[in-house]
């Protein structure tokens, strides 16, 4: 077993792993607005907008990722074309309008994950909380925004930790759309070097670092929201 | 500050259950009123509607004059200070209690100045940054009071704030309480199942049971006139002794016979209210406090008195008073006396109580059998 094709494409793995970690950034970012928004609709005394955020979430939920990525890339982008930008495509170093069709697809299936994590954090939070508020003068949202949301967030820590370390390996699957992400970076190394098995052991260590420094930071946020409480 | 006014408030849940049957009350501006009873009796539903936190099936409600069902608990000008205190866990004691004040765009200088005015009033001043995690029991309530005290509201609003402190707190507690609504010269309504606040707290007390009320009167008068005979079993503390018997006419004199042959003398103007309302030969209730029996090992009869003897099945010494718990042909008293004097276990006491002492309830209905 020889690792010595890394003199040569290392570069690719470099990038692959900034990339991946770009898109799990990006996708979480949209993903936790998504899950905020789809859990309160979700929440609402509304009937229409409860239906919609339930459709949305189960939708989401009851099928695979891998064909969600390749709905929105081979069926949505041909009416909906996502705007290339500059800065995006010089920092990927290709055309950022693939790269933001594969986050898309990957925030909005966070999203629905997501808003069911907020959901249930917000549901944990003591109904006497909301009750608290509304006699104290303030109107519903407000207690939703100030006093229930900032609890429930301190309260899903831990689960918003776990869904960024898997949404890190859920990128992977938008290597099918040819997202130069580290599973590609992998791929493309093996069809150069003709080797099998070794790239993938190389992408494999590099993800491993990349969820592990992730699951430690998270434990580190999450130990001093405890010592702020 | 305000008044408030409750017109015949319903409230019927979907199973077709009553929490709150045609409540209604007047309540004064500056009045302090206690809604007590037993769990589940309507206090707490009803304390909900006032604050806006419920809806109403039927009814009204007036503040100030205007009506209020249709506003939302925010526009109602009422603070509400809860039984496990509600405190937001993410913000210091200051936060929470000048959060409402900073939405309402209040200047800082006036937020500090009410934050300050509430926390010298309540002893708080040292726990501004604190978070409630690091409070008691006792500082959290203070806590939870100071931040409905900032907001000035028309109506106070407390629901059971005691029940989670120990005996002693409470007791504390009780009287910090008492005093802040005289400093505070605001109404208050204050919800409790603990009958020694309601008694040593309230200007009105309000006896609810299964959503009906009960009796609305002063303290004293709950004390010494029940409307009925839950109201004399509910408030006082041991009960009151409930005995059944018949009353009987003896030579221009009437008698409650008990079911052990016991008589009792009944007070003249008693008396003649219970023949003219045609109790002779019928069955009633005599009600007598634990107080009011007591107990006389050997001396002369007194006139004034009437007399129940009966075994001593148990002895309760709490130091101040002692509790004497009697039985005679099944029927099942307690007294309360002062001091034990020389009475033993399984000693056949007399007790002496006053006719006038003795409180009436008809059989049927349960009410108050009352002098005009």
């Amino acid at each position: 077993m020889s690792f010595l094709f890394l003199d040569k494409y290392a570069w690719y793995y470099i990038n692959g792993a900034k990339n991946t970690i770009l898109l799990t950034c990006i996708a979480l970012f949209f993903g936790i607005i998504l899950g905020l928004m789809f859990a309160l609709l979700r929440l609402s005394d509304n009937k229409a907008l409860k239906y919609v955020a339930v459709a949305y979430i189960e939708i989401i939920r009851g099928t695979p990722i891998l064909i969600q990525i390749m709905i929105l890339y081979f069926g949505v982008t041909q009416y909906i074309s996502f705007p290339e930008i500059p800065a995006l495509s010089k920092l990927i170093g290709y055309d950022s309008s693939d790269f933001m069709a594969g986050a898309a697809a990957v925030a909005i299936n966070s999203g629905a994950y997501v808003a069911e994590i907020i959901r249930a954090g917000i549901q944990s939070i003591s109904k006497g909380q909301m009750e608290a508020a509304r006699s104290l003068g303030l109107t519903k949202s407000m207690a939703m925004r100030y006093v229930i949301v900032p609890q429930a967030f301190k309260n899903i820590l831990p689960a918003l930790g776990n869904e960024f370390v898997t949404l890190i390996k859920e990128t992977s699957v938008v290597s099918v759309i040819g997202i130069m992400e580290l599973t590609k970076a992998g791929d493309i190394v093996r069809g150069a070097t003709a080797k099998g098995f070794e790239p993938l052991i190389v992408a494999a260590v590099i993800y491993f670092s990349i969820t592990f420094t992730a699951s430690k930071l998270v434990g580190l946020l999450e130990r001093r929201m405890r010592v702020s409480d | 500050m305000a008044d408030l006014s409750l017109r015949h408030v319903n409230k019927k849940y979907s199973s077709n259950t009553s929490a709150v049957k045609d409540f209604s009350i007047d309540i004064e501006d500056e009045e302090f009123v206690v809604l007590v009873g037993p769990s589940g009796c309507g206090k707490t539903t009803l304390l909900r509607m006032i604050a806006g936190l419920e809806d109403l099936t039927d009814g009204e409600i007036y503040i100030d004059g205007r009506r209020v069902n249709q506003l939302s608990a925010k526009d109602r000008d009422i603070a509400m200070v809860f039984q496990n205190y509600a405190l937001y866990p993410h913000m210091t004691v200051y936060d929470n209690m000048g959060f409402a004040l900073k939405l309402k765009n209040l200047k800082k200088k006036d937020i500090n100045r009410k934050i300050e005015e509430a926390a010298k009033i309540l002893g708080i001043e040292h726990l501004m940054d604190r978070r409630p995690a690091a409070l008691s029991g006792g500082e959290k309530q203070r806590v939870a009071l100071g931040r409905a005290i900032v907001r000035e509201p028309k109506i106070f609003l407390m629901d059971e704030p005691l029940a989670n402190l120990d005996v002693q707190l409470r007791g504390q507690m009780r009287i910090e309480i008492t005093k802040l609504h005289k400093t505070l010269k605001s109404t208050m309504i204050y919800v409790t199942h603990d009958q020694i606040e309601a008694m040593t707290m309230g200007d009105r007390i309000v006896v609810m049971k299964d959503g009906e009320v009960q009796q609305i009167d002063t303290p004293e008068n709950i004390y010494n006139h029940p409307a009925n005979l839950f109201v004399a079993g509910f408030i006082g503390s041991p009960q009151m002794n409930i005995l059944e018997g018949t009353v009987h006419q003896q030579n221009n004199i009437a008698v409650v016979r008990l079911i052990d042959g016991t008589e009792l003398a009944i007070e003249a103007d008693m008396a003649e209210i219970l023949l003219d309302k045609g109790y002779n030969d019928k069955n009633i209730y005599a009600g007598i406090r634990p107080e009011h029996l007591n107990a006389v090992v050997k001396s002369s009869p007194d006139k004034k008195m009437t007399y129940i003897s009966g075994e001593v099945e148990v002895i309760e010494n709490t130091g101040a008073d002692v509790y004497l718990h009697l039985k005679k042909c099944g029927i099942k008293m307690i007294a309360k006396i002062s001091k034990i004097a020389e009475i033993e276990l399984e000693d056949q006491v007399n007790i002496a109580v006053n006719p006038s002492d003795i409180h009436f309830f008809d059989e049927e209905t349960g009410e108050a059998i009352i002098k005009l």
